[in-house]
């Protein structure tokens, strides 16, 4: 500790140049961090869907209808508590860009299944009453300016509406919930009846898009989803059963290799940043050449020495990863209000620490050990 | 001593005294070289999916689909067909009749080769006129499928991406086997994206109540527009009509503008730090060269020669890392492919894209060099002659 000051002074040396070089690490480590919260920001959303909620849908693909007559036969699978059907009912509202998600849903199944759509009783209740009634999320109401009473005339993407043929299904608003805490997929949906889309559409009827289970334990998410696919195995309808969690991992791995991405990026910046704090290292060693003669003559041994030059190098890499990494964590919250991102702080502290380390290590062992091996008489020498 | 001449001495005279500081320009040409490649690599991605959607963005070639819907919801009956072969502007083929070929579209479940993961890419339906249409597609291994059987041929990058895709293996899907008999190449067109059968086989298969597109082959591109009013304003039709142009620009539209978010961003702040690294060199560069300087402007030398010898020195450590750059995205990505929301393409390093490169290398060097070209032209003659 009492060499502290030796290591400052070293440093500040040339106060423009440790500057800079701060300022590349802070960079860098502020990339780093920001790279790694959208990374876990990834991660955090798979996280946030559940295990013990599996959804049954068509081996085809999701939008492919099963028949209605299943769901008693899923119901009896062992380790199913509750099973409810699901069309999926999305359409626009004024405009082709005013989207609207919507599931329709037998309310009482609904409930029973939880799969945690957040949505107060009396308002499922008040769906059961009015046969063509809708209910959304309150950020949906407010964008589109709707308010429970309002009708709100939905163009479906899929199905003609019975009763006059066209595309448009005049929905009633009888309930605006608060998605907060919700499931990711339904907090910006809205929920519709089964029966007034499967019985109100031209084609299709007695379909369901997907079945929505309830299961006792998430670890045997696996094998009851295995036990209803072979149920109907080789049947015109066959299922393909994942738990919500699944099929979020499932979707995150067809965007692509993130990861990847990430890492090339990270390994490019801090080989460049590698170059540039040794050849700081190495410059300033190399100006203070007769001091370090000096120091060695006053009894400094070698690596005393070396020890000094290696804890400037430290320095320089803990302070700027410090304050890199402490910068993204404080600006991110900013833009918390555009992206779901979060850093992991602990994690990304410790990483960053090590890799500092690491930094300093590599860029400072050479001029370290060369200020090691100096000899006195030759450095006052000026040789 | 005129201007030009004065600067052509001084910057010969820095730059020869180049070698000797080997060590910091060196360190300035990979902070820029890591720079470049990063970009030049993120803009690959975003020029291989333009590419391949490029090769088929024809505006002469239609696609028909039902309004309101997803492609693969379409249900087209066979009049319905019928009346878009005859509206006006559609091309016929050399035995007469018009070139319009009635499609199947088929969400289909695919396991990925690398990663395991379950993928979805299109079961298509279509048949001689559809391929007679489509002039780049030819079957490279195998043979096309017959009609009336479940054959299919797959694209080249389905073949790449995912498993079981090979000529004999047999492909099932809702109760029904199709066996693999070909494998086509769309010169690397976004239509290697998919599996191909007989319409009217695919349509029985899995049970569809139509066809769920109608491709169309106009006369020439100026003829889309009559051909569109005549089917959007036919009441017996509700149908979407877009060239084929506008059909993958819909398609894969999401993706290019957070691709150039997330290059603009990534290489910003890393051109950032490549910025602080050359003014860090270039500053030790001019610390070096201060005595030079001083006696320089002793013996008569502007300032202008002074700061352009820096300028220059920049530039000139910066467009050779900017080619180390490029050259290193080039030998590990070109030519890649890469699966990416869906599809799989190459990645492309064009000479375009260098030159992008470059200028980012330029931007970094011209900044980096002009602060220390400016402290050089400021040396104080006296005191840096004195030694201090």
């Amino acid at each position: 500790m009492k060499y502290l000051h030796l290591v400052w002074a070293g440093l500040w040396r040339k106060p423009g140049r440790t500057v800079l070089t701060l300022l590349s690490v802070i960079n860098a480590f502020a990339l780093y961090a920001v790279l790694s919260g959208f990374l876990s920001m990834m991660d955090g959303a798979i996280e946030e869907t559940r295990a013990d909620v599996l959804i049954v849908q068509s081996r085809v693909s999701q939008i492919e209808p099963l028949p209605i007559s299943q769901l008693q036969q899923i119901r009896g699978v062992a380790g199913v508590t509750a099973v409810t059907p699901m069309i999926i009912f999305h359409g626009t509202f004024r405009t082709q860009q005013q989207r609207v998600q919507a599931f329709g849903v037998d309310p009482d199944g609904f409930v029973a299944a939880n799969p945690g759509a957040k949505i107060p009783p009396e308002l499922i209740a008040a769906l059961k009453r009015t046969r063509n009634g809708v209910l959304m999320p309150r950020n949906m109401a407010a964008a589109y300016g709707l308010k429970v009473g309002d009708t709100l005339p939905l163009r479906s993407m899929f199905w003609a509406n019975r009763a006059d043929g066209t595309q448009t299904w005049p929905l009633k608003v009888v309930g605006v919930y608060d998605p907060e805490g919700a499931d990711p997929i339904f907090s910006t949906a809205s929920v519709v009846n089964f029966s007034y889309v499967d019985e109100g559409r031209t084609r299709q009827n007695n379909t369901t898009s997907i079945y929505l289970l309830r299961i006792a334990e998430p670890d045997q998410a696996a094998m009851v989803g295995q036990a209803i696919d072979r149920l109907f195995a080789n049947s015109p309808h066959e299922t393909k059963t994942l738990s919500e969690r699944q099929l979020a991992q499932d979707s995150m791995k067809q965007i692509g290799d993130l990861g990847f991405v990430v890492r090339g990026v990270v390994g490019a910046m801090f080989f460049a940043l590698l170059f540039s704090v040794g050849s700081v290292m190495m410059q300033s060693m190399r100006e203070r050449t007769p001091e370090l003669a000096v120091l060695k003559t006053l009894g400094f041994t070698d690596t005393g020495v070396l020890a000094l030059i290696m804890a400037e190098a430290l320095t320089l890499c803990l302070v700027g990863a410090a304050a890199g990494l402490g910068l993204a964590t404080l600006a991110l919250p900013l833009a918390k209000s555009v992206l779901p991102i979060h850093i992991p702080v602990a994690a990304l502290m410790l990483a960053g620490a090590g890799m500092a380390m690491g930094l300093a290590l590599i860029s400072g062992l050479p001029p370290a050990l060369r200020a090691m091996r100096l000899q006195v008489v030759d450095a006052l020498a000026g040789r | 001593m005129n201007l030009f001449k004065q600067i052509a001495a001084v910057t010969g005279m820095n730059l020869r005294s180049l070698p000797s500081r080997w060590g910091s320009s060196l360190v300035v040409m990979i902070g820029i070289a890591s720079v470049v490649a990063v970009v030049v690599s993120l803009l690959a991605i975003n020029e291989g999916i333009t590419r391949m959607q490029e090769k088929d963005s024809r505006d002469d070639r239609v696609i028909v689909t039902n309004s309101g819907t997803q492609e693969s919801m379409g249900t087209f009956t066979p009049s319905e067909v019928a009346i878009i072969a005859a509206a006006p502007g559609v091309k016929n083929g050399p035995d007469g009749k018009p070139l319009v070929q009635p499609q199947g579209a088929v969400i289909v479940e695919v396991t990925s080769r690398n990663t395991g993961a379950p993928g979805n890419v299109m079961l298509r339906g279509s048949g001689p006129t559809g391929f007679r249409m489509s002039s780049n597609i030819r079957v490279v291994e195998g043979r096309m499928f017959r009609p009336g059987v479940r054959e299919l041929v797959v694209g080249r990058a389905v073949h790449d991406e995912y498993l079981n895709m090979n000529v004999g293996d047999t492909f099932t899907q809702r109760g029904s086997s199709w066996t693999i008999v070909g494998v086509y190449d769309d010169d690397g067109g976004i239509m290697e994206n998919a599996l191909v059968g007989d319409a009217d086989t695919v349509r029985a298969a899995f049970d569809r109540p139509g066809y769920q597109s109608v491709s169309v082959m106009l006369t020439s591109p100026a003829a889309f527009r009559a051909f569109k009013d005549a089917l959007t304003s036919n009441p017996q039709l509700s149908v979407e009509v877009r060239t084929m142009r506008q059909y993958y620009a819909n398609n894969l539209g999401g993706i290019k503008p957070l691709l150039t978010f997330v290059t603009t961003f990534i290489g910003g702040v890393m051109a950032v730090g490549a910025v602080f690294g050359a003014l860090t060199s270039m500053y030790a560069a001019v610390d070096g060269r201060t005595r030079e300087i001083a006696t320089l402007r002793a013996i008569g030398f502007g300032s202008v020669p002074v700061v352009v010898s820096v300028m220059v020195e920049a530039v000139l450590l910066a467009l050779p890392a900017a080619l180390i750059g490029a050259a290193i995205a080039w030998v590990l990505f070109n030519n890649d492919g890469l699966a990416l929301g869906g599809v799989r393409f190459k990645l492309a390093v064009t000479p375009v894209l260098v030159a992008i490169g470059a200028a980012w290398a330029l931007g970094i060097g011209l900044i980096g060099g002009f602060a220390p070209a400016i402290k050089a032209a400021r040396v104080s003659v006296a005191s840096a002659l004195r030694g201090n």
